[in-house]
């Protein structure tokens, strides 16, 4: 039988958009969650490229309803701070705003930040791009490392990016990169949109997967589980098999759940109730 | 035979009556770049120049615009790259649904930001010759008393109104889909939200998407606003969607009809925002303003 402990499934707060912090929250205590991973998109965490709101008051809100965050993700794909932006301006502010991430990250009391390779514009030779990725991710490895965080990097659809749309090319990136302080994130709508499955992705970066964004797709689609059409038992299992004991964040986007969003995540986090040894 | 003397008999009945055949203007007609997110600015005026655009509804978003709560970027870079092209900027329409602020935010220090950020966005669109600045009304949080977020977004549209007021730029309101907003989503509470702005510089558009899913016409907008109605976003939808003319399910010829009925002359702005039209924007631009010659002179 798969298992899972309960504090592994970390739940998130994107499609809260129409609702406060304090709402998303009470929502995640009252759901069953253990672990949020935070967006730092507004209203629930203002951030920019000069500094972020009062961390200790959103670890204690946190805290105070049980909650661990136990990844931070500075929004990283709708706003304008895009990682691999060619415009030099664009590019800088866009740095300077994931070095406040990391700096946010440990404040909030998280050892993982999220982010992907978003940014590059199709107008310019993907090459040219892939540079500025591996560049960045170095960089932002230094800062990580100073902050006791480490950056972990999650393949995305390729609507949105020209690179790191694949296991294989994030393989690539992460050797090029090569800094203690990056590693792999599996994230199981690229995944499946790839042609992938989470087997491959273990053999190909066993240990250094740090983090999943765990999500139901067809493959398409952030989904609650059961709203997709991915087997969970069986991507439990090779969880399972290669060891994993890192969080599987919810990272539920799609519209459909913005009106009622609690109970979308009360439904999902009882998907997971069957696999819970605690 | 039989088809030639019907068309005869109805361009007789067209002079009798004085009918008009529907008509609009090149330069109504306003080129956006919202579907060219994943191409560079230059790029995107390069295709607007080549597909026959002379006006452009610049969206303030990434890659091309840097606008936020701090600052703008490089407005006379940006409004020199728009003249070379013979393009004129004649709306400036600040990214306001996906970005971290909201005219109709909460919490002090996101009414500020927001704030700043939109009264950046008329600072820049003065500085780059534009007449309009478009707005909406935000839209609060799904569990408050809907009062509560209206009147936060009236004083946050009277403040910009006094800026826009100060630079030379008039605001023109949009209403929202009611999946967005609780706050301006139909004809009436954009009327109630311009008479208590009740400013010379706040100005209401139609959005054609928020209008069809309101269930509303172009009727029920003239008749509550006339001649404050500045500024449009004309695009086709089913009725979601905001959609290159052609594939939606409107009738583009009964909606310039309707434009010429009330004399209307403004912009035509073409906010295509579908995903579908991001991998190739400039060949799908070039099919939506074929499909707006058919009614030019």
């Amino acid at each position: 039988m798969p298992r899972l402990l309960r504090q592994q499934v970390a739940g998130m707060n994107i499609h809260y958009i129409y609702y406060s912090l304090d709402y998303f929250l009470d929502a995640q205590q009252k759901a069953g969650f253990k672990t949020v991973e935070l967006v730092g998109q507004a209203p629930h965490f203002l951030m920019d490229y000069t500094g972020f709101q009062d961390t200790k008051k959103v670890r204690e809100k946190a805290e105070s309803r049980g909650l661990k965050i136990g990844v931070f993700t500075p929004e990283c794909a709708a706003y304008h701070y895009l990682l691999c932006s060619p415009d030099p301006g664009f590019h800088k502010r866009s740095m300077e705003y994931f070095k406040q991430g990391i700096k946010a990250c440990a404040g909030l009391g998280s050892k993982i930040m999220l982010t992907n390779c978003i940014g590059g514009t199709w107008d310019e030779e993907p090459g040219r791009t892939y540079e500025r990725a591996v560049k960045s991710l170095k960089e932002l490895g230094d800062a990580a490392k100073e902050s006791g965080v480490t950056v972990a990097v999650e393949t995305v659809r390729p609507e949105e990016s020209k690179i790191i749309t694949t296991v294989g090319g994030l393989k690539k990136l992460y050797d090029d990169v090569s800094h203690p302080n990056v590693k792999a994130a599996l994230d199981t709508v690229a995944m499946g949109v790839a042609g992938e499955t989470p087997r491959q992705w273990f053999e190909t970066f066993g240990k250094d997967i740090i983090h999943c964004h765990f999500v139901d797709g067809r493959p398409y689609g952030h989904l609650i589980w059961g709203d997709g059409l991915y087997p969970l038992d069986r991507y439990i299992k090779v969880l399972n098999d290669y060891g994993y004991e890192g969080y599987l964040s919810q990272e539920i986007t799609d519209g459909r759940y913005f009106d009622k969003p609690a109970e979308a995540d009360a439904r999902n986090f009882k998907a997971f109730e069957p696999y819970f040894v605690n | 035979m039989r088809a030639i003397s019907k068309l005869s008999s109805l361009t007789l009945l067209i002079e009798k009556r004085g009918l008009k055949l529907a008509t609009v203007k090149r330069e109504q007609i306003a080129g956006m770049n919202i579907h060219y997110l994943n191409y560079s600015l230059d790029y995107f005026l390069d295709a607007q120049q080549r597909i026959g655009f002379k006006t452009i509804e610049l969206w303030c978003g990434a890659p091309h615009v840097w606008l936020d709560h701090i600052t703008y970027y490089d407005a006379a870079g940006i409004k020199k790259k728009i003249k070379e092209r013979g393009l004129s900027a004649e709306v400036l329409t600040p990214e306001n649904c996906m970005y971290p602020y909201q005219v109709g935010a909460k919490e002090p220090e996101h009414v500020k930001r927001s704030f700043s950020y939109f009264a950046n966005g008329i600072r820049l669109a003065s500085e780059l010759g534009c007449r309009y600045m478009e707005v909406n009304s935000g839209w609060g949080y799904w569990n408050e008393d809907r009062e509560e977020a209206f009147k936060r977004s009236a004083d946050m549209l009277s403040g910009l109104s006094e800026v826009a007021r100060e630079n030379g730029i008039t605001l023109v309101m949009e209403s929202l889909r009611p999946e967005e907003s609780q706050i301006v989503t139909d004809v009436k509470s954009a009327k109630r939200m311009f008479d208590i702005v009740g400013s010379p510089n706040f100005k209401i558009m139609i959005d054609t998407c928020a209008m069809s899913v309101a269930g509303e016409t172009f009727d029920d907008w003239f008749n509550t606003f006339g001649e404050n109605i500045m500024h449009m976003h004309f695009i086709d939808g089913s009725p979601y969607g905001h959609l290159i003319w052609g594939d939606g399910s409107h009738h583009l010829g009964k909606f310039i009809e309707a434009l010429n009925k009330y004399n209307y002359t403004g912009f035509l702005g073409q906010e295509i925002t579908d995903g579908r039209y991001y991998e190739d924007p400039a060949k799908h631009d070039l099919r939506n303003i074929r499909n707006f010659e058919r009614y030019m002179d």
